[in-house]
Formats: structure tokens, sequence, C-alpha cells
């Protein structure tokens, strides 16, 4: 093909070929530098893959942020060769029958033993979180978008839309003295860390939420008729408190009126199996949510627990 | 379904493959065509589909029954305007009569009208002013003998429905979209190369231009406090004069693209407004295919220029109102209407303009004259009160406040962008250059593949074109 300018001609060549080759080979050149929108791909893939995934898991993880960002799939997977884990924590997740529903769908049909676990935070037992919200915008969707979210946001990640702030910072390239790690894992765990590290920091927005929210005794009644009756179809369900900084232990406690003394006695009595962590061994970096070391730490602490009772140990 | 969606790229891939496959064969093209039309808009909601198809055919039945009983030609034109604007009344203006009905007699609780009207009229379907304005000029025409009706039912719904100015127009006649229907015109390589450059140009207006400074707009208008800076608002209309022309002039680019793509012609619908030096020549750059259909359809049959000074005055009075209505039923587009109104009136009564035609100099300052009205009258159209209006107003022309635009750095890159464009136009510069010199064309490649590479890294936030809401 001829392409000298001498002999070009509007009608001769393809232009808009041509023009698409040019816009191909510029883009492609600058997906290696320009910034990346990590939430707004990877994040919106992240929960349409968490809202949609298929009934194939052994084990499935249930809760509220402090499950999908303390319990790592990966890391129990490999305390518990064989199974296979999903994380389905929402955020303000509540433990009701829409989210129990959920969950039990996650988990393979034709396979056993089946696990549910639940963290249960006193956020889920309060009617703060029976909405669901944010479970129920992603599953009620339009399907276009669940489409592009599920198979097109990895692609379209490597192209992420900017904005000429964003590469003004990038331009910038001043020493980072602040940042807020998510990072989004397939199977339903977010990796997260903070810095600088604020232990204090999501006190204030929970003395709000405890103000005017307290654990319910309807919801945590709820909670129990579903672990009794999970319990009756020989599902393994295993409950917990997800670890917290002291301070907010004590918030919960008082303000949330969470008795956790009662509530593990009550699940135990409905043919649950409730287990006790020592929160001081696991480090928060707000107070609420573990940082990833952390996390690893709980998910193989919990492993090994299901691991027991999976052989019947305990 | 948007044209900024992945869903309406896969659609116009299937149209245009399939196309390709039914080749000349007109019924088949027309049948394609309407199915396609009516999936594309079905995909919001196929109830809306019940509402064109009603009225699609209540007009295809009025205009062949004109010709045949021609004796009876107004019941057949008054059948098909109570149809049109029977519906639009219901779908779009129901809650807006029985809301001021409600003020006006002091209705509340059980006896407010309001709260009587059932819940799926006051769902208003897209599109419904445009493709209603359509219908409409099709059976006027048919009437007043400027147009013959036609007879096959798949050509009239392949007119009324097509898919790529279905929703937000440009609002095309029938005498001009029929007899094009009926011919199978090939799309030379030239046409596809620019319908191509229209498309580009479209998707880079509304997905660069416009979705970039909606959010500065959006944030602008939703704060409960109205911020005390003059030039913060000036800032802001400014930007959303650009948002709301990229927003429609893309979408109107993007349309004329695909037609010239399916081998149509759809009229010019916006030719940089901004650089007008009058608001008669604003409206003849702005929205022209509504505009000329205003002209035609309710400005002339009033009287027109015809009459007393009064009489003409109160033409162009009854035609800008009706206008602001048709873009929404809320009194904030009825003021938007009313303030073009008044410039006009007052333009034709001092005739400023022509003073400064002398140079150069003038001319730029007829510009900035009609642009500050325009602005003004923007502030009506945008906000979500007239009480809210007002106050920007009064804070606009206040000239106090911190010197602060409020464009921030994307605000402020994207409005020199457009600044740029109006003035290479209103330069002529663009129409000096011969673009079919090689080095031109050449240039003009690596220029579009340019905006393209700028579309897909700075596209924004992807929302709804404005006037779909219209």
């Amino acid at each position: 093909m001829n392409l000298s300018i001498s002999s070009f001609s509007m009608k001769q060549y393809q232009n808009i070929s041509i023009t698409l080759i040019i816009a191909a080979i510029l883009v492609g050149v600058l997906s290696f530098v320009m910034p990346k929108n990590n939430e707004k791909y990877l994040g919106d893939r992240f929960w349409a893959k968490k809202t949609f995934a298929p009934s194939d898991y052994d084990i499935v993880l249930m809760g509220d942020s402090r499950v999908y960002r303390g319990l790592s799939p990966n890391v129990m997977e490999v305390e518990l060769p064989g199974k296979k884990v999903f994380n389905v924590g929402f955020s303000n997740g509540g433990l009701n029958p829409t989210m129990f529903k959920m969950a039990e769908n996650k988990l393979a049909k034709n396979r056993n033993p089946k696990v549910i676990v639940l963290g249960v935070s006193p956020n889920c037992i309060t009617s703060y979180t029976q909405q669901n919200e944010q479970y129920l915008q992603e599953k009620n969707r339009p399907r276009e978008d669940v489409f592009e979210r599920l198979y097109l946001n990895g692609i379209l990640y490597r192209f992420s839309s900017t904005t000429p702030e964003a590469i003004k910072e990038k331009l910038r390239k001043e020493p980072t003295t602040s940042f807020y790690l998510n990072e989004y894992h397939l199977n339903g765990y977010v990796e997260s860390e903070k810095f600088p590290v604020d232990t204090m920091e999501a006190i204030p927005s929970y003395v709000d939420d405890f103000t005017n929210f307290k654990v319910e005794e309807r919801y945590v009644n709820s909670l129990m008729e579903q672990v009794k009756e999970w319990s009756s179809r020989e599902i393994i369900v295993v409950g917990f408190r997800p670890p917290v900084s002291q301070p907010m232990h004590e918030l919960e406690d008082t303000l949330g009126l969470y008795n956790e003394a009662e509530l593990a006695a009550r699940f135990q009595t409905s043919g649950g199996h409730w287990i006790n962590f020592d929160h001081a061994r696991y480090k928060t970096y707000d107070g609420s949510h573990l940082n990833k070391e952390s996390a690893v730490k709980l998910s193989r602490d919990l492993a090994k627990e299901i691991g027991l009772l999976i052989k019947g140990k305990k | 379904m948007l044209f900024n969606s992945l869903i309406f790229v896969a659609f116009a891939l299937v149209y245009f493959l399939v196309s390709k496959l039914i080749g000349n064969r007109l019924k088949g093209r027309l049948f394609w065509l309407t199915a396609m039309s009516f999936f594309f808009y079905g995909w919001w909601d196929w109830r809306f589909l019940f509402l064109i198809v009603f009225s699609g055919l209540i007009d295809f039945s009025a205009a062949i029954g004109m010709r045949r009983w021609e004796k009876h030609g107004k019941f057949f034109l008054i059948s098909s305007m109570i149809a049109n604007i029977g519906s639009l009344s219901i779908f779009k203006y129901s809650g807006f009569i029985a809301h001021n009905l409600d003020l006006l007699f002091g209705l509340s609780g059980q006896f407010s009208l309001s709260n009587h009207i059932p819940e799926f009229f006051l769902v208003t379907p897209v599109g419904i002013s445009f493709y209603t304005f359509q219908s409409l000029s099709y059976t006027i025409d048919v009437y007043k003998r400027r147009l013959e009706p036609t007879k096959n039912i798949l050509h009239f719904f392949a007119f009324l429905s097509m898919f790529p100015q279905l929703v937000a127009g440009p609002i095309v006649r029938a005498k001009i979209m029929l007899p094009q229907l009926l011919k199978v015109t090939p799309v030379s390589k030239e046409g596809m190369w620019i319908g191509f450059r229209f498309i580009v140009k479209g998707y880079f207006k509304k997905m660069v231009i416009a979705d970039n400074l909606a959010p500065i707009v959006v944030a602008a208008f939703s704060q409960p406090e109205i911020n005390q800076s003059s030039l913060y608002w000036w800032g802001i209309i400014i930007a959303f004069a650009f948002q709301i022309y990229c927003d429609f002039a893309g979408y109107s680019d993007i349309a004329r693209g695909l037609a010239k793509w399916m081998g149509y012609e759809f009229p010019d619908n916006f030719n940089h407004p901004y650089i007008s030096t009058s608001l008669r020549e604003f409206w003849t750059r702005w929205h022209i295919s509504l505009s000329t259909w205003f002209r035609d359809y309710v400005y002339i049959p009033l009287g027109g220029n015809h009459g007393s000074k009064f009489r003409q005055h109160l033409n162009l009075w009854i035609t800008m109102v009706v206008s602001g209505l048709w873009h929404g039923a809320q009194w904030t587009y009825v003021t938007w209407g009313a303030l073009h109104a008044f410039f006009m009136s007052f333009e034709r009564v001092t005739n400023w303009p022509d003073y400064l035609k002398k140079n150069k100099i003038l001319r730029i300052i007829s510009c900035l004259l009609v642009m500050v009205q325009v602005l003004v009258a923007w502030v009506f159209f945008r906000s979500e009160s007239i009480s809210q209006a007002w106050q920007i107003v009064k804070t606009m022309f206040a000239f106090t406040g911190p010197p602060q635009l409020g464009w921030g750095l994307s605000g402020t890159i994207f409005i020199s962008i457009m600044l740029l464009n109006e003035a290479l136009a209103a330069s002529g510069i663009k129409e000096k250059i011969s673009w079919n010199k090689p080095i031109w064309a050449w240039s003009e490649m690596i220029f579009y593949a340019v905006i393209i590479t700028v579309i897909i890294y700075f596209r924004g936030n992807g929302s709804e074109f404005i006037y779909f809401q219209f």
C-alpha cells in the first residue's frame, strides 16, 4: 500500500482504518503511562463478581466490611486443602434473611460438608444495616452495567479514564505521605492498608451509629433461627466477633449494647459453633478494620478452627 | 439505550452488519430499521412502545384519511393534533398542570389533583417531545398539501422511529426523510469518512466536554447556600452553557454520522451558536431543527411578521414561551423562553446589533452582549427553582465576592478548548483550510486519532444526554 503524500487521495485509502490504527497505537502506548482508576474498574468488577458468584463453594464467609477486609479465602484455602472458600461480606451487610439466602446460594449444591461463617459485628444486628443497601444496589443494577462490570472492566481498567488533575498529580512525583490501599481479590477479599495508621479514626462515626442504632433482640432472634435451620440441615455454622481495637470493643459493648457472652451462648445452643479470638493479637488501621498482615493471621486462625470442625475434632 | 454505552456499540454493529446482508431490498431495509428502532426505544421501557405505536398509527391513518375524504381533512388533522398533544399533555404536563391548579385553588389532601394522577402518567417517556413533533409535522404537511401521505406503514414507522434521532433529535421533517427512505443510496468511502468524523466529534463533545463539565455544574447548583462570588457564578454558567451545547450538539453529531453511514442525510442542528452577534442569529444556529419547527408550525401560523408591530411581538412571545414549555413542565423553562422573547423583542425595537456591525471589535462586543443575554437565560433553564435562579442572577450582577471561577483545572482546560473552537469558527480559519490537500488529509486522520485517544482517556462519568428528558 503506497501511503506517500503525493499519491494520497481521500477515496483511495481507508481513512477510517488508518485513523483507527493510529488511535490504537496511541491508546496502547499511553496505557502504560496513564494513571489507573483502581476503585472504578476493579472495585466495580469486584462487587459484581461477589454479587453474581456461582453456587460453587464449600465455605462461605458473610458479614460486613470487617469480614471482607479481614478474611482472605486464598489464605484459608491453603490451610484447608481441597476446599473452595468465598467471601460474601458487603459494606454495612446486615445479618438478615436476604443476606442469609444470598450466602447460602453460593454453597456448592452437591458437595459436603458445607460451611457458613458469620462475622457477627454489632453493626450487623442493628436496624441500620437491615436495608442491605449495597447488596441490593449491586443486585438490581441494569443488566448491561453488570455485564460490563463482570466481563469488560478488567480490560477497561487498562484504559482508565482520567483527569488533568490526576495527570498533574502523577507528574509531580512527590513522595507519598499517605495512602489507602484497597486491593480487590476476585474471591471477595479486599486487602487493606492505610498510612498513617490512626486506630481512633473510625470511633466518631461508630459513636454516631450506636447512638441511633443499638443491637436489637429481634435481629438476634432472626439470626439464631437461621443458625438453627442451617444446623438442622447439617450445614456447619461458625460465628465469631471480628477483631477490633480495644476502644472500639468497649464502645460496641457499652453504647451498642453488644453482649458477646450471651450471643455466643445462644449461638451454640442454636447448633452453631462460636469461636473466640483474642483481639489483642490483631492490628487494625482505623480501629475497625484489620490491616493485611492481621487479616492473613485471622484467616489462618479461622481456617484452623474450621479444619478441626470439619474433621469432627471439635 | 445510550449512544455512549457499550451496549449501543454492539447494537450498532448488529444493525450495520445485517443491513449489509439485506443490501438493496427496500422492504427488508425498512423492516429492519423499524424493528431495530423499536428495540432501541424499548430498551428503556418496553411500555413506552405502545405510546409511539399508538400516536404513529393515528397519524398514519389520519394522513390517509385526509386524502381519501378531503372534505373532512380538518377533522383528521384535529384528531391527530388531539392524539399527539393529548398524549404529550398527559405524560409530560399532567403533574405540572395539576400542581398549579392545586396552588391556584388551594387544593390539598384528598382534594389535591396532584394526588389523583395515576403513577404511570408521571413517568415521561424518553424523547416524547421529539417524536410527537416529528409526527405532528407529518400530518400538518399532508393537510397543507406540502406532502403526499405514505400508504406503506413500514415506511411511516421507519421515519417516525428512526433510532439515530428518535429520542433527542434532530427533528427531521417528513418531507425530508420520507423520500430518502424510499431510495437506496450507496454510501461512498467519502461519506463513510464524513460520518466517522461526525461520530468522533459527537462523542468528544458529549463524553469529554459535557461529561467533564457536568460535575462542576451539578455541584454548584446543588449547594444549599448560594455561593456569594459573582465571578464564580459567571464561571459556572459558562460551564453550563458549554455543557448543554456539547451534550446536545454531540448527540446531533452522532445522529448525523450514523445517518450518513445508513445512507441518509440529516440537517445541521447546531452551527456555533455562541458566536452569534444577535439573538435572532443565535436562534438560527441553536437547535436549528426545533427553532425552524416552531417558526413553521407556530410562529408563521400565528401570523409571523405580518400584522401590527404589537401582533408581531405577541407572536414572538407566544412562540418562545411555548418553546420554553416544550423543554419541560416547570416555570423555570417558561421563564427561560420568556426571557429570550424579551431580549428578542428588545432587539427588534432597538435594532442594536445593526449598530455594532461596523468593524471587528464592535462585532466582538456584539457577540459578548448576546452571550451575556444567553447566559442569563441559561441560569433559569438550569436552576431548580425560580427563586434559586433569581438569587444567582442577582449574585452575578452584584460583582462582589472572591475572584474564583470554580472550574478547577479540568473545567479550565475543557472550556478553553471550546472557546478556541468557537474562536476558530468565528475567524473563518476552518473554512479557509483546503482539507483535500494530501498534507491536510493526513493531518486530519492524525487529528481524529488523537481525538479518539482523548475520548478514551478523558471520558467523563457517563450520563444520560440532557435533552432525553425533553
